[in-house]
């Protein structure tokens, strides 16, 4: 199975969190719990939807993702969007270890004040 | 403009201690987010890809320099420094926190300002014609009649589960600036053969996943009978509109299945039973509202003022800014001045809170403290003595919002697309900021004329891409943005619906394919035509062709 | 499910009797449409009150020559989402003058208050372990509304209207 990380918006501002190993909610996705297989990924959304439950997340899911340590990163464009920000405002993105991601049409992100 | 009186203000601050209490119960957990949703969404809180997202209504787009100022605070305090203008004259904030929402509401009652019914299934933030007032063309001023809705409408109690969401729109002129006929409503001002103000009413217009032009329901309404008769249209959707499958319970579905002659019967057979109810307006409530859009106190002017001819005589890029982003007034001596919120390769609509700050003061100097905001997500100041267009130009340029592209290929609308919203296939933003850079050179954008380019990141079409002379529809292809192309939309008095030209284009390839259609408009325009003109003239073909058979030969 | 009226939790003598139920000897029921049609001889000459219970897919258009016959009306909410109710109890009150009690049933949410009331509700089923000081903070939220509605309260648009009368 391809390896997969829970996600959620905080319910108190809304920021895309990752569970943790350590059953938290951290902004890092590099820094959240890896299920590799059918049973751990069971396990570990059961573990998001408590915390939704608790009124701790909203929308628990699950997604794919990519690579290890500092530069894991989801798959799709979405969620990558998700972990690292607006690709049209970097200066407002997460400010994480692995940075903001390249794309790959070439879009140059633009900042506000340059011509 | 409109002043809140006591009722207006106790109204808004009800509400916010209303929605103050209804948050409070959702991080107690008292509410579950299900329950919590619609409570919130119909104060304009949504939960978006990255953070909630505040949208904030300009009734129909009208701002002070204090509100605007207001906005800029909230930008810096609760946000990260910026708003972004959307296609219906609200301005959206993209990271407040749930626990300072209710803060942010009670500053915006401060100056009259508030979020209520920006989303839901409710009837949303009223729009009207962004020159309501001065354009030189207007029967009367819209907003008159927008702000008789807007209260009308607001916390309507019978009206707060509707099928679907509800938009009205208001025009005083006849060129159509506020896309009446892609409205659930459209109103427009007209005089009857006695010279009596009334409106011409149409129903069931829309864009999303199945554009439709509204029909006319009604070709003469007197004025003291808007509300009831706009009541008697509610109740008929609310009742009869369609709620088994969201993609039909807007009310052009309901026009479009039964018919506008059976819709226009049952609404008349409503109306006859309310039209001389409580509804029916009062003269004097009427001409209390009419009084505060009153035309300010204009200074005796003379038609053209002769120093600044003399100044755009000299200076090219004055003149060029002029043609673009300058408009006719009915007062002699004074300007509309556009402001392009489209500077090369930035996102469409989105303000840093600097930017706010100054265009305030700006507006404060140069424009009787007004401005107001277009649903191309743009901004105009609507009282410019023309004696001082040469110095606010030059003003205008320090705050990067003088770019001199109104109407023309680069002044696109887009939605937030990927980049924000949580609907989205594709992204929107980042293909208008390539298109912009593509047609960066101003004086080819001046030579190839008014030309609207509008852009969505889904069906929901939220960036109007159906209604542009050259649209952009993102869809998602196994995890790939691609753009499907659609051409001859217009949102105006000559309403089209644009037709998809062929297969999607690859992100990489859609700004050449934009470029071509654009060459190709070049290449077969007569004298005075615009892209839009050429396309009706000559048809899809040669733009097909161009594309499909000649330029993406691979791509087809 | 407690009965609020009045901002007060009170007894309600009213049974709802189901499509396939015996009526009961005594007291006043409340019937589904299809049961009034099937039974309405039987139940008018119970000599107690009938009530009718519509769902939002039925409107009281379709019993309107009937309405007199009783005393409560009561209108579904399947989810508190589906608004059809509201246009319902205000054609009831404004259209039919109908003077018994609308009561609204389902899905309900205090939050909604404002809603029921003003639309013309003027009896509400809370849920089980509501109490009627639950519903009493949602009962005075908005002080004053902008439009007429039905029921008869001040508004804005008749209060200005007064001020500009009274010279104010």
């Amino acid at each position: 199975m391809a390896k997969h990380v829970i996600t959620a918006n905080r319910l108190i501002d809304g920021l895309v969190v990752y569970l943790s190993a350590s059953g938290g909610w951290v902004e890092a996705v590099s820094e959240s719990l890896v299920a590799a297989a059918e049973a751990a990924l069971e396990v570990a959304l059961e573990t998001g939807r408590a915390a939704e439950a608790g009124n701790h997340v909203v929308g628990v899911y699950e997604i794919e993702v990519d690579g290890s340590g500092p530069a894991m990163a989801p798959v799709s464009l979405r969620e990558r969007i998700r972990a690292f920000g607006p690709t049209t405002h970097p200066e407002f993105g997460r400010t994480t270890e692995s940075g903001h991601y390249q794309h790959s049409d070439g879009v140059e992100p633009v900042r506000f004040g340059d011509a | 403009m409109y002043r809140y009186d006591e009722f207006d203000h106790a109204l808004v601050q009800d509400r916010v201690a209303q929605y103050r209490d209804q948050v409070a119960r959702r991080i107690s957990g008292e509410l579950s987010e299900e329950q919590f949703r619609p409570l919130r969404l119909m104060n304009g809180l949504y939960l978006q890809l990255h953070a909630y997202m505040l949208r904030v209504a300009i009734p129909y787009g009208t701002l002070s320099s204090k509100q605007l100022r207001k906005l800029a605070h909230i930008a810096r305090t609760y946000d990260k420094g910026y708003g972004h203008w959307t296609t219906r004259q609200n301005i959206q904030f993209n990271w407040p926190k749930l626990d300072e929402t209710p803060d942010i509401l009670a500053e915006l009652a401060e100056v009259e300002m508030h979020a209520i019914q920006t989303s839901g299934n409710t009837i949303r933030n009223v729009t009207a014609d962004a020159y309501g007032g001065v354009a030189a063309d207007e029967i009367e001023d819209p907003r008159i009649w927008a702000e008789i809705i807007r209260q009308w409408s607001t916390l309507h109690p019978e009206f707060s589960f509707l099928p679907r969401k509800f938009k009205i729109a208001v025009t005083g002129a006849p060129h159509d600036r506020a896309a009446v006929r892609f409205h659930d409503i459209g109103v427009i001002v007209k005089r009857n053969w006695d010279g009596e103000i009334g409106f011409e009413v149409l129903v069931g217009g829309g864009l999303g996943r199945t554009p439709m032009i509204a029909k006319t329901i009604r070709q003469f309404l007197p004025k003291q009978h808007l509300l009831s008769y706009l009541e008697a249209i509610l109740r008929v959707y609310n009742l009869i509109g369609r709620r088994d499958n969201k993609y039909k319970a807007r009310i052009k579905i309901m026009v479009h299945e039964l018919g506008i002659d059976e819709v226009g019967e049952m609404v008349e057979d409503e109306w006859e039973r309310i039209k001389t109810g409580e509804l029916e307006l009062p003269a004097d409530e009427i001409a209390r509202i009419r009084a505060y859009f009153a035309p300010p106190e204009y200074e005796a002017l003379p038609a053209e003022d002769p120093g600044f001819a003399a100044k755009r005589f000299e200076d090219r890029a004055c003149a060029q800014w002029v043609r673009s982003n300058v408009n006719h007034h009915k007062q002699p001596g004074y300007a509309i001045v556009d402001l392009s919120v489209k500077p090369e390769g930035q996102p469409p609509g989105d303000v840093t809170d600097a930017q706010m700050d100054a265009v305030a003061d700006l507006a404060e100097a140069y424009s009787m403290d007004e401005l107001r905001v277009t649903h191309e997500q743009n901004l105009v100041f609507p009282y410019v003595k023309q004696s001082d267009l040469y110095e606010l130009w030059r003003k205008l340029i320090e705050q990067g919002l003088a770019t001199a592209n109104v109407g023309l290929v680069s002044d696109i609308i887009a939605c937030p697309g990927l980049d924000y919203c949580a609907l989205a296939n594709a992204r929107s933003i980042p293909v208008a900021q390539r298109i912009s850079k593509r047609f960066a050179d101003l004086d080819r954008q001046h030579d190839i004329g008014e030309l609207r380019m509008k852009i969505s990141g889904c069906i929901n079409a939220c960036g109007h891409h159906h209604v542009g002379h050259i649209g952009l529809l993102g869809v998602d292809r196994r995890g790939e943005e691609y753009y499907q192309i659609t051409l001859g939309g217009a949102p105006g008095e000559d309403a089209s619906v644009g037709k998809i030209i062929g297969p999607a284009f690859s992100s990489g390839d859609v700004v050449d394919a934009v470029e071509e259609l654009v060459n190709v408009y070049v290449e077969k325009r007569r004298e005075g035509e615009r892209f839009l003109d050429t396309y009706r003239r000559i048809g899809e073909e040669p733009f097909k062709t161009r594309l499909y058979e000649e330029r993406f030969h691979a791509a087809a | 499910m407690p009965l609020l009226k009045q901002g007060a939790i009170v007894d309600d003598p009213w049974v709802y009797v189901g499509d396939d139920d015996d009526l009961p000897n005594g007291g006043p029921v409340i019937v589904t449409l299809k049961r009034w049609r099937e039974d309405r001889d039987a139940l008018m000459a119970r000599g107690t009150q009938v009530g009718i219970r519509l769902t939002s897919e039925q409107t009281p258009g379709q019993v309107e020559d009937d309405l007199r016959h009783f005393g409560v009306v009561a209108l579904e909410f399947p989810a508190f989402t589906d608004g059809r109710s509201y246009s319902n109890a205000r054609r009831l009150r404004d259209r039919f003058n109908y003077p018994g009690e609308v009561r609204a049933v389902g899905d309900i949410l205090r939050d909604q208050y404002f809603q029921y009331h003003r639309c013309g509700f003027d009896a509400i089923e809370i849920k089980d372990g509501e109490t009627a000081a639950d519903w009493a903070r949602a009962t005075s939220i908005i002080t004053t509304p902008y439009q007429p509605a039905s029921d008869g309260a001040d508004n804005v648009l008749s209060l200005r209207q007064r001020r500009a009368a009274a010279g104010g």
